[in-house]
């Protein structure tokens, strides 16, 4: 129990409890209150609709109705599979693309590499909603696909299909910015050395400096797969046809016209929620697992 | 330059190395690693963005036909009384949201950076939120803040208050709900900022008697100075783009109380069908946070 | 040290999750082509499976916005397919949304020019949809309707409701008329068997049947917000029905300005004060839901202004009420007249086939296989002969007279923006911070402003 830090300190003798006991307790409240919500979901989810406008807490029994309209009201498994075509896909697009832009404005020297970033930076400043109806023209506009033709006119594009759909996720300003972040960081001696070795830059960057990036590399999948997974306004405009909506989506259709069905939309929340916490806790495991296989710090 | 390790065989070899000196060129490098990313960010960001440019200084657009309106829209928006009311609503809402936010996420962070028992579960507790999609974050809050039989008038014994339809408790109950997504984010990379901290400056500062406050003021704190600074200014821009909170809880109501600039910009566009007003608003957006980021480089500079 | 990757694992890796990508974005691409409904949204075609389309088969695509599992299946079942019948040559594409994401699929959409053929807009639609020019002008085709089909069989106020300049921009197939709503049990308390017919015999009603204990409203006498709309627009749907019946308006004929500062519009707002803030019938902000039921329906207040939803709710969430909520026709003041909302169909300007478009249109709106849809949803129709269907229960009978009365909005592609300042006034003239002329002042000034 004593200090985390220099071992060469001399201990110092907590007494059982300190103030520092009472703040921590207090901050583990504020821990828990900041889960309630998320809590509250869950039990909001088994609890019969009778009650879940009263005043109580728990309910009287343990009502499992609400998955069971939430999986066949809005054909579950189908949103559920559109979500994860789309967010892993996102995954792989972010990871490998914004990391080789990441490395090429840290380390490569190119005329408007200053000039291309700035610009970048600006463009993460404006509210996707803004950017909504530009961005649908241009992917309805994406010459031959959809019926289009070479100019992309006369058909849909890539409107409505899964490919449009996981587009604008597959890379973003942020990720490349990560990247950059990360390999400015690392020495130049490493690359210097593996060129005069005879490695090209592409074998230097996939070989020796991918791989050390590990930790961010699982962090950017991770977020990657959460935007995407979590993404509403996008699909909800992209996507015309039920069997293309995304969790999201359906999860809204539970707001009725004169009133919302809280019961299965909290059910179907869990189970929208899952699979982003599970990505979370195993990006966590993998992150502190490759600190200590590779002995850095990080 | 060219690797002198190079194996090329003879006859063909000026030509193949002459290609090859290019191919290794660091530009052509930048280029080739570039090409795929920079495609696609042309395709999704630059373009939309620039598009919608060329909207706030036009009329018409899509479909219609265009006209140069230069700064007419400019113009109107400065003179629109709900436009001000939403610019003021906007700070508002980073007034509640960015000093608490920051503040909180902070001293979470000093707290749990410490080891003890079920660390690790306050720190969850605190980044889950942040996991949840933005859409059922709000409505699971919806629930939340019911007058009836909501669990927040259940706690707090204030039967029948209808938070989100009250018009001035609307606000800081949004605010809330952006401060409970927002912590579990700034509060990691505090962590990692704060992990950054000599462990033996700090017992420096304690063997000179400093207390625990003390120690935060003279070495914690200037140290993670950078930190600091971005979580303000991060959080300020999320706050400012905030959209699907006030989507699904209040609209922009009760009567215009938590009508922000990015509210305001998506009801003109698809409530009013007025894209260049839209397209102009967005732009007064950006310029703001383009200025907040300015600040924050310079006092990130001066601090240095 | 570090694990090695080496650059052809990447590669693969790389090349793996690719060419996934790809088989997803060539292979699947949306629309169904069987007749499965996906819940409570999808798409279907109403024809079952046919082997290929026939070179002269023209597709129609249909966005319907207005459903239920119900209505989903009269129309796959027989709505479309009796066009079909009647009409070889064409298909219909149907769509079904919600009108939660309505607003931004429908304006994507025509920016991007790949709109729907014939599509459902709601009350304040036709103005915009016309200011845009995404609304194909329908007077000629109305003109070569069929007899049957009978267009003098809408309401005056539905045919209002979408004709811009003389020129008619949508067919109505869905209104929701505004009238009165009581409960007999607490008129009853107070000996009174009819309804208030005037504005004078509401006052008195309120005030009688009001309960009071220890200064708060225990129960109301009348309530101005009955839900069932946008929050933000709060009193102010209330406030129409009593303008209507004052005669006054909220534009001038030519819609150049604002007209709520006449005799007449203020009055409708003095009255209603009056109600509030001098009899105090009620508090301010009135009685919230509980959960699918408004205050009229939990018994918690004797009176107040709404469309046909009291009726579906008290018998859907609260059947032992069903036997005192009550409607009745509106009110008469200068003129017997309240607020009517319309729903219609609109046929997109950039269709490409604006013939069969119009057949389609001219077959839903057509009486029989109008009646079959708003059976299955429960709807009320535009047209008079429909007024007393079947499937209407004593009170929605009652309420779909209170049709003739009723005044839709004006046809101004800003009516939403308006709105906004409005309701905001209003909101401080029953908070008493402005009174009903000055409230009027303003919000004319700022209507005055966004014409």
């Amino acid at each position: 129990m004593a200090h985390d830090a220099d071992p060469d300190l001399p201990h110092r003798r907590h007494p059982r409890f300190t103030p520092m006991t009472l703040v921590r307790l207090a901050v583990a409240l504020l821990a828990f209150m900041w889960a309630v919500p998320l809590g509250w979901m869950g039990l909001m989810s088994i609890t019969p609709d009778a009650e879940i406008f009263s005043s109580g807490i728990l309910p009287s029994e343990v009502s499992l109705a609400h998955y069971r309209s939430a999986w066949t009201d809005i054909h579950m498994l189908g949103l559920l599979a559109n979500s994860a075509i789309v967010s892993i896909a996102a995954i792989a697009g972010q990871v490998f693309l914004a990391a080789m832009a990441g490395y090429a404005f840290a380390r490569l020297r190119f005329p408007g590499r200053n000039l291309i970033f700035g610009v970048l930076l600006i463009t993460m400043m404006v509210p996707f909603e803004v950017l909504v109806i530009p961005l649908f023209l241009a992917i309805q506009k994406i010459p031959l696909l959809g019926g289009n033709d070479l100019f992309g006119n006369g058909g849909i594009g890539a409107v409505n299909s899964h490919f449009g759909l996981m587009l604008p996720n597959l890379i973003t300003v942020y990720g490349v910015f990560l990247f950059r972040q990360m390999f400015l960081g690392f020495p130049r001696e490493l690359e210097e050395a593996s060129i005069v070795d005879g490695a090209s830059r592409a074998r230097f960057f996939w070989s020796i400096l991918f791989p050390n990036a590990k930790p961010v590399v699982i962090t950017m999948g991770m977020l990657a797969f959460m935007w995407s997974w979590n993404d509403f306004l996008w699909p909800l405009i992209i996507a015309r046809d039920s069997d293309m909506f995304t969790v999201q989506i359906g999860l809204s259709s539970f707001n009725e016209q004169y009133g919302t069905r809280w019961g299965p939309l909290m059910a179907g929340s869990v189970l929208a929620t899952v699979p982003v916490i599970g990505a979370f806790l195993l990006a966590q495991r993998w992150i502190l697992g490759s600190f200590l296989r590779s002995g850095l710090k990080g | 330059m060219i690797s002198p390790a190079t194996r090329v065989t003879e006859g063909g070899a000026r030509g193949l190395s002459y290609l090859h000196r290019i191919w290794e060129r660091e530009w052509f490098s930048a280029y080739r690693f570039l090409l795929l990313p920079i495609a696609l960010l042309a395709l999704i960001k630059v373009y939309p963005f620039a598009y919608n440019f060329f909207l706030s200084v036009t009329d018409g657009g899509f479909q219609d036909e265009v006209s140069f309106a230069g700064v007419e829209h400019f113009r109107e928006l400065i003179d629109d009384r709900t436009i001000r009311n939403a610019t003021f609503n906007t700070f508002y809402l980073t007034a509640l949201v960015v000093p608490i936010g920051t503040a909180v996420s902070l001293f979470v962070a000093v707290v749990v950076n410490d080891r003890f028992r079920g660390r690790a579960g306050v720190r969850l507790g605190f980044v889950l939120p942040m996991v949840t999609s933005v859409v059922v974050g709000a409505m699971v809050w919806d629930l939340i803040y019911l007058p009836r039989g909501g669990l927040l008038n259940t706690i707090l014994a204030s039967h029948g208050t209808d938070w989100l339809q009250t018009p001035d408790l609307a606000m800081p109950a949004v605010a809330l709900v952006i401060l409970w997504s927002s912590i579990g984010l700034n509060l990691l990379v505090f962590l990692a900022a704060l992990q950054d901290i000599s462990p033996d400056l700090l017992g420096a500062a304690e063997i000179d008697g400093a207390t625990r406050f003390q120690q935060f003021q003279h070495v914690t704190l200037p140290g993670i100075r950078h930190s600091l600074l971005f979580v303000v200014a991060t959080l300020t821009i999320t706050v400012f783009r905030s959209f699907g909170v006030i989507y699904v809880l209040t609209q922009g109501g009760p009567v215009q109380r938590t009508n922000t600039l990015v509210w305001e910009s998506y009801l003109n566009a698809f409530g009013y069908l007025r894209f260049n007003r839209a397209a102009a608003l967005s732009v007064v957006m950006v310029v703001i946070i383009l200025i907040i980021t300015v600040v924050y480089f310079r006092m990130l500079r001066s601090v240095d | 040290m570090a694990p090695e990757l080496t650059r052809r694992e990447v590669l693969r890796i790389g090349a793996g999750a690719g060419l996934a990508g790809l088989l997803a974005a060539c292979g699947v691409t949306g629309s169904s082509n069987t007749s499965s409904t996906a819940g409570a949204t999808g798409s279907t075609t109403a024809t079952p499976s046919t082997t290929g389309a026939g070179a002269s088969t023209r597709e129609l695509s249909l966005w319907i916005v207005d459903h239920n599992p119900a209505v989903q299946a009269a129309l796959e079942d027989s709505i479309i397919p009796a066009f079909h019948d009647a009409n070889p040559g064409y298909r219909v594409k149907l769509r079904f949304t919600g009108w939660d994401r309505f607003a931004e699929e429908v304006t994507t959409a025509f920016t991007g020019g790949v709109g729907p053929d014939i599509y459902q807009g709601g009350a304040v639609w036709v103005g915009q949809q016309v200011d845009r020019g995404w609304a194909l002008p329908l007077s000629s085709y109305v003109g070569q309707a069929p007899g049957e089909w009978n267009w003098d069989d809408f309401f005056p106020g539905a045919k209002e409701d979408v004709t811009v300049d003389g020129e008619i921009y949508a067919i109505p197939y869905r209104v929701a008329p505004r009238t009165l709503w009581y409960r007999s049990d607490h008129l009853e308390e107070e000996g009174y068997t009819t309804p208030p017919s005037t504005w004078e015999d509401l006052r008195e009603i309120a005030n009688a049947t009001v309960r009071r204990e220890g200064g708060s409203i225990t129960r109301q006498g009348f309530d101005t917000f009955l839900g069932g709309a946008p929050a933000w627009q709060g009193e102010m749907q209330t406030y129409w029905d009593f303008m209507h019946s004052a005669g006054g308006q909220f534009l001038s004929d030519d819609l150049s300005r604002c007209t709520l500062t006449e005799d007449a519009a203020v009055e409708a707002l003095e009255f209603l004060t009056q109600l509030v803030l001098e009899d105090e019938v009620m508090p301010y902000p009135s009685f919230e839901d509980q959960g699918e039921l408004s205050a009229l329906e939990l018994g918690l207040t004797a009176m107040g202004m709404m469309f046909e939803l009291p009726d579906i709710r008290v018998r859907q969430y609260a059947p032992d009420q069903a036997d005192f909520v009550h409607a009745t026709l509106p009110l008469t003041h200068a003129t017997q007249a309240s607020h009517l909302y319309v729903n219609k169909y609109f046929v997109s300007s950039q269709t490409q086939d604006p013939e069969g478009s119009w057949l389609l249109l001219q077959h839903l709106t057509a009486s029989q296989p109008l009646e079959a849809y708003s059976a299955a949803g429960g709807y009320l129709t535009p047209r008079a002969s429909l007024g007393e269907a079947d499937y209407l229960t004593e009170n929605l009978k009652t309420v779909a007279q209170a049709g003739q009365f009723g005044v839709p909005y004006p046809r101004h592609a800003n009516l939403l923006e308006m709105f906004r300042p409005f309701s905001e006034n209003l909101d401080r003239c029953f908070r008493g911070q402005l009174t009903p002329l000055e409230t009027m002042q303003e919000t004319a000034d700022a209507v005055d402003a966004l014409l």
